[in-house]
């Protein structure tokens, strides 16, 4: 199995959607994700690391009038838009850091968190992710796996307790 | 809950049906989910031998991991304080809430934080914190403690939570699970949006790179440590590990056992306070290191116990605790570890009753992802108490001779042949609370039998 199949499988099984695709197919699969969520408005973290990226979701957000708020709003956002520093392979999670603009809050605050992500930022596990930090790690790194959830009532598994109910992780190629 | 000692609380317990219902539901869920996740390991033995190899390095040398840690901190930008005992730990918060002006508090669950009453230190302080996670919010709207280290309002059933939330924060009553909690959800992101301080504890605490990381399901752990202008981390000495690398083992141990998770949905590294390129984080990083006894238990028998990673899995597997709920201890830490823990925090002459609270059937050493020998430090407690009252004396004299124990035991066969029940001591007078005093025919004594048969 190749990590990236790897991924996509514990993504899954952590309550996560994951897919893969070309990155030309973002544009159209945003399209059909706002008409379906209806998301009003959006915080958008910093997206300049896969390129042409941050105009496709400028435009398909224009499109259906969806307003992007600044970051002091964030916390209005119906949907929240990153993208992950890296994905790990074997527990199915990505990667915030602090220093990505927006990146935190954005994969935090909203219901809805949609993460789109280089199939080149796939580590085996999290021991090789902390190998490659170590020398500088970041003030805050958070390691996300699936939506927010408790059990501390009755041990009934619940999601979006305060992050995100819904966290789907586009794969691009 | 009242009750002045262990069995009277036990005895309010069990008299609670809802109480013991929801416990015993909720602590059988967590122990099926952890069972199957460490079964799907498959090296369970191995990482466990591991784990252990390398907290007791910790353990037998906690004070240079302590300075290393604080020396790596310290360069990140956080700011170490170093607290014996909850005195110090009052005297180090109220001079940050007065210094940094701080008046609201939004937190994440730490036992530690329990351990010292933070909340009451922060109320004296002028600092009203609210409690982020659901249980602890629930237990906190209750006027309750925790009752377990990891699912701290296990004793509360839905129809309970549901009445009180109807109460505290005015939704409705009907409300099912999910209702819930998104009623928690939206009274406490205005708090997290609004506080000026997030407190938490940690989980682990790397000495090489001054990391803390801190594990949440819910994204309060998240909020708390991202979005108040401060942070102030309360963590116990023992949390340290050597370095970054070691986090993903221990990790991996904590999750399965606690809650049967491979990795609990948020883990958060934080290395000091947010830096110039940051977009997100608090201006200032506090992190009070608490000693509380640590090292000297550090030094001493039971030093074992600093390995525990507060999964919450002995209290889980613990036929006592599932009996009787975490209340019963009337301490931050309930159940096999807290019966250990509790005693050597406070002292003994305070938790007297803890080390008998056990029936030795070693359910929770088997479950224990480090594999502390929590049984056998429960006999040691119980030894280290001294009390022997006469009856067990002279009980111990007879069996240490032969011709002593022959005589007595024909004697006593006389006796309860005859009805007569030998007096009592405290010991047996208890024991007979739920028990008859055998009745044995005249004559027929194994002794005899056997050397009938010789």
């Amino acid at each position: 199995m190749s990590l990236l199949e790897e991924f996509i499988n514990r993504a899954g099984a952590s309550g996560a959607n994951a897919e893969t695709f070309p990155l030309s197919e973002v544009g159209a699969r945003l399209a059909v994700l706002l008409a379906e969520c209806g998301a009003k408005s959006a915080l958008v973290a910093d997206l300049g690391t896969i390129p042409g990226l941050r105009e496709t979701v400028a435009v398909e957000l224009a499109k259906v009038g969806c307003v992007a708020l600044p970051p002091g709003r964030g916390h209005e956002a119906e949907i929240g838009i990153t993208v992950p520093a890296a994905l790990i392979a074997d527990t199915g999670s990505q990667v915030a850091l602090s220093n990505g603009e927006g990146a935190q809050t954005a994969s935090l605050l909203p219901p809805l968190h949609l993460a789109i992500a280089p199939a080149s930022a796939i580590f085996p596990n999290m021991g090789e992710l902390l190998g490659y930090l170590r020398p500088s790690m970041p003030s805050r790194m958070t390691i996300i796996t699936g939506p927010s959830r408790t059990g501390d009532i009755e041990a009934t598994m619940t999601t979006g307790v305060h992050g995100p109910g819904r966290v789907l992780i586009w794969i691009v190629t | 809950m009242s009750g002045s000692t262990f069995r009277e609380r036990s005895a309010i317990a069990t008299g609670d049906a809802r109480l013991t219902a929801a416990i015993a539901r909720t602590a059988e869920l967590l122990l099926q989910k952890r069972a199957s996740a460490t079964a799907a390991l498959g090296d369970f033995e191995e990482r466990r031998e591991r784990a252990k190899a390398l907290k007791k390095g910790v353990i037998a040398d906690l004070s240079a991991h302590v300075a290393s840690f604080a020396k790596a901190a310290t360069a990140t930008g956080a700011k170490i304080h170093f607290a014996k005992d909850e005195a110090e730990v009052a005297a180090i918060f109220s001079e940050l809430a007065k210094r940094l002006n701080l008046k609201t508090a939004v937190k994440a669950k730490s036992m530690t934080a329990e351990e010292v009453e933070l909340n009451e230190i922060a109320h004296h302080s002028g600092v009203e914190v609210t409690e982020t996670d659901l249980g602890e919010f629930i237990i906190q709207l209750a006027g309750e403690k925790p009752s377990h280290i990891m699912a701290p309002a296990i004793h509360r059933d839905k129809a309970q939570v549901a009445e009180l939330f109807a109460a505290k924060i005015g939704s409705d009553p009907t409300l099912d699970v999910e209702g819930l909690v998104a009623a928690a959800r939206a009274f406490l992101r205005q708090r997290f949006l609004t506080s000026d301080l997030g407190i938490s504890g940690a989980n682990f605490a790397a000495a090489d790179t001054g990391t803390v990381v801190l594990v949440t399901n819910e994204g309060n752990g998240r909020m708390a440590t991202t979005l108040p202008r401060a942070h102030i981390v309360l963590m116990g000495a023992e949390k340290i590990v050597p370095t970054l690398a070691d986090v993903p083992d221990l990790l991996a141990l904590l999750t399965r056992s606690a809650s049967g998770q491979a990795i609990s949905t948020y883990v958060n590294f934080i290395t000091g306070p947010r830096r110039p390129e940051d977009f997100d984080g608090p201006q200032e990083l506090h992190i009070i290191i608490l000693d509380h006894g640590r090292l000297e238990i550090a030094r001493g028998p039971f030093s074992e116990i600093l390995h525990c990673l507060h999964c919450g899995a002995c209290l889980n597997h613990c036929p006592v605790y599932r009996s009787v709920g975490g209340h019963a201890w009337k301490s931050a830490y309930p159940g096999p570890m807290g019966s250990v823990l509790s005693p050597l925090l406070w002292g003994l002459k305070a938790y007297p009753e803890l080390p008998d609270a056990c029936t030795l059937c070693g359910r929770c050493r088997e479950a224990c992802p480090m594999g502390i020998p929590l049984p056998d430090y429960h006999l040691a407690l119980r030894a280290a108490k001294g009390e022997r009252g006469p009856g067990l004396a002279a009980a111990g004299a007879v069996a240490a001779s032969p011709p002593l124990y022959r005589l007595s035991f024909a004697i006593l066969r006389k006796l309860l042949a005859l009805g007569v029940s030998p007096p009592a001591s405290n010991y047996a007078a208890n024991w007979r609370l739920a028990r008859k005093m055998p009745r044995p025919k005249s004559g027929a004594s194994f002794r005899k039998w056997w050397r009938d048969r010789k």
